[in-house]
Formats: structure tokens, sequence, C-alpha cells
């Protein structure tokens, strides 16, 4: 909708790219995730200009 | 008295030639040339087209505000005018944008009527809409007549005396744009109603749903189609730049950023910003960027990415703009700058833009 190609759907409003609730070293896990996932889109081709949203499980 | 009337016109429309003319510059005809000779036929013995004014395409193509504020402005001013048209530009890159320039210039300083017409897809129309009355036409200048019509029924209702008193403010004769046919510019004003909102709503969203026509009250902004970035080859030879309207700024917010509506941007220098910061955004519960703001904009992840070789490098700025409930266009506004100064530097071949 807003013309952005790739979308990756953050965690939460206040934090997009981490998640309090767990501890530390999990955190850090999911943090890993989000940006792993965020290369990988970037290195993904986007084709007939259909943007991309991705909801990490 | 007639009310006097001066109109702005290209090369072509204007009479003195084609493409080969487009870098010719400014010219003045003391009677109707053209599209306003239609213009002072379909405007009356109430209006006196009393001047031409002229300019190449591509004269104006480099600057068209500074053009039409320091070259147009003071050539129609002479003319002491009560009225001016532009166009119909109807789909021309350049066109629709000098008619713009030059009815917003002209608006500004003398504080009259300005009307000029556009294909809704014009460069013109997303620059100029909220300035300036841009009626509506198609991308051909087959619609010219038509087009002529309803400039000048618009002209013709803006000039009137409008004696009833306005119970608010003077936006009241706002000239309904589905009536003029005109593109709207976000303007409000009152109008009195038989029902609610609430009840409105309700039954547009059930037309909605049955599939029937309906007309929308608000209309949301469009957002710009634009090119789809190309993927990253190789992201070990990658640098990525955070971008974020999280809000995330240094401590003390030096440049006085806003919690609501903020309009400015920065970039700061990442590893001293993610030493000693604060977050100056009121949309959103700070405490757990506060307590760590790479929950905002994870750098740690991606120095790590840069020391296990998966990832080029990290940029040595954040590029920061607080927006909450900031209008979009002022982002696009801002994101252009960012761009720039991103390729100005060349340190930086991709961006994750993280936002609250």
């Amino acid at each position: 909708m807003l013309g952005v190609y790739r979308v990756l759907v953050g965690k939460a409003v206040p934090h997009p790219c981490g998640d309090p609730k767990l501890p530390p070293e999990d955190e850090h896990k999911i943090m890993r995730k989000y940006m792993e996932k965020a290369l990988e889109m970037l290195q993904t081709e986007i084709v007939d200009d259909t943007p991309i949203t991705v909801i990490l499980e | 008295m007639a009310k006097r009337v001066v109109v702005f016109l290209n090369q072509f429309f204007g009479q003195i030639g084609g493409e080969e003319m487009a870098s010719v510059g400014f010219s003045v005809k003391d009677e109707p040339i053209g599209p306003a000779v239609a213009m002072k036929m379909n405007l009356g013995d109430e209006f006196e087209v009393v001047g031409t004014v002229i300019a190449g395409d591509e004269y104006f193509a480099a600057a068209p505000d500074k053009t039409a504020e320091e070259e147009g402005l003071p050539l129609v001013e002479p003319f002491k005018p009560d009225l001016f048209l532009a166009g119909p530009a109807f789909a021309a890159g350049r066109y629709t944008v000098s008619c713009g320039a030059m009815c917003k210039a002209v608006s500004k300083a003398l504080g009259i009527p300005v009307i000029t017409a556009m294909d809704p897809d014009a460069p013109g129309v997303d620059i100029y809409k909220k300035d300036v009355y841009i009626v509506k036409t198609g991308n051909n200048a087959r619609e010219m007549p038509k087009t002529v019509k309803k400039m000048c029924a618009l002209a013709k209702y803006l000039c009137a005396e409008h004696t009833e008193k306005s119970n608010m403010f003077s936006l009241q004769y706002l000239p309904d744009p589905a009536e003029f046919d005109y593109i709207k510019m976000d303007r409000l004003y009152n109008i009195f109603t038989e029902e609610t909102v609430a009840k409105r709503s309700v039954d547009k969203l059930l037309q909605k749903v049955r599939g029937e026509k309906y007309e929308t009250e608000v209309e949301p902004d469009r957002f710009e189609t634009f090119p789809a970035p190309e993927a990253i080859k190789d992201m070990s030879k990658c640098r990525i730049a955070f971008a974020s309207d999280g809000g995330l700024v240094p401590k003390g917010n030096p440049d006085k950023m806003l919690t609501r509506s903020n309009l400015k941007w920065k970039a700061y220098d990442i590893e001293s910003l993610y030493k000693d910061y604060e977050v100056a955004h009121a949309g959103y519960f700070n405490d757990y960027v506060l307590e760590d703001p790479n929950r905002l904009a994870p750098l740690n992840i991606l120095k790590e990415f840069v020391a296990e070789g998966k990832l080029g490098g990290v940029s040595d700025l954040f590029y920061s703009m607080p927006a909450c409930t900031t209008v979009s266009k002022q982002g696009t506004a801002n994101g252009i700058e960012m761009a720039k100064m991103m390729k100005e530097r060349g340190d930086v071949d991709a961006v994750i833009l993280t936002s609250t």
C-alpha cells in the first residue's frame, strides 16, 4: 500500500526488531532472525513490480 | 467595469513555434492569443482579456518556481489583473509545471483567483494542486473547447461576489470540486448534512460491501509509484545504512525534533548515537527502545554480520526522521534528501528503514 517493495513485518510497534519479554540471549536470536530475513529480502528480485511482504513465524 | 484577465501560455499555444522554439524566453501580448481568444468568448462581457504572457517550455524547465517569481510575475503585475488563467496544459510534462508555477507565483503575490487545467496524472498536479485550482482534462488537446469552458465556469464562480455570510470562515465558498470538475485541494469547509457521520459511514460501507457505487468523503493520500530497487547481488560487499522514523536522536535532542508532526531529518554519527540517545516520538511507548535502541534498528546484529563476513559494511551515519502524525509528503521530500546525501557520500548500497 505504501509503495515499498520489500516489507518485513516487525515484532510490535514499540520494538519492531526485538522482544523485551524474552531473556537477553533469546531476544538476541530474534534480532538476528529479523536482520537475516532483511538481508535475504534485499537479495530477492522483485518480479512484475509485485511487492513482497514477509511475516516471521 | 470588466474584470481584467491575464493568460499564460507556452510557445506552442502562444503561436511562437513548436519544440524548436521551446527555449524561447518570455514575451507579452496586449491581446488574447490562441486559447485566450476562446477564454474571452466564454467569459463574456464582464471580463476583458488584457494580456497574454508566453514562455517556452524548455526555458521554464530548469527552475520553474524561480522563473515564475522572478521573470513571469513582473510581466503579469503591470496588467493589474483580477483573474489569472494558465494553459490548459493537458498531460504535458514541462507545460503543466510551468502553468502551476505561474499560477502559484501570481496567487501568492497578487491574491487573485488563478486557474489552470491538467490531466490528473500530469507532473504539475502533485506539485501545485494545493495552491492552484486545476481543472481536470484528458491527455489530449482535442479537449480544448470543453476544458476552456470548464475553466471559465470556475473563473466566474471565483470572481462572483458571494453575499451570503459565512458562518465559519471564508472557505465556505470553496467551489464544489465535483460540480466544477477540478482537482481537490485538500481544503476543509463546512457543509450541512441531514445525517450524522456515523450514519453516512455505515451507509457507504454497506454500499461498498454490496458492490454498489459510492463516493468517499475522505480520500487517502495517493502514494507515488516508483521502480522496484534492484536486488543486491553480493551481500558480502554491500554497505547498509539504517534510516528510521522511530525518533532516535542524540541525548538532549540537539536539533529540536518534534515528538509530533516533526518535519525535519538529520544524519547522526551512529556510534555516538547508540551510546547516548533519547527518543523523540509521541506515537508509541518509548521505554523498550530507550532500554535498547537495537530493538528499533539492530546495529549490534549488522556489526556481527560484518565481522562474520556476511555483510560488507554499515554506514557510519544513522538517518533519523522522527515521524508521528507527520504528513507523508514531508516523508517523501526528506527521503529524497537522504538518498541524495547517501549518493554523494557514495558509501551506501542498500537501506533498511525501520518504523514504529
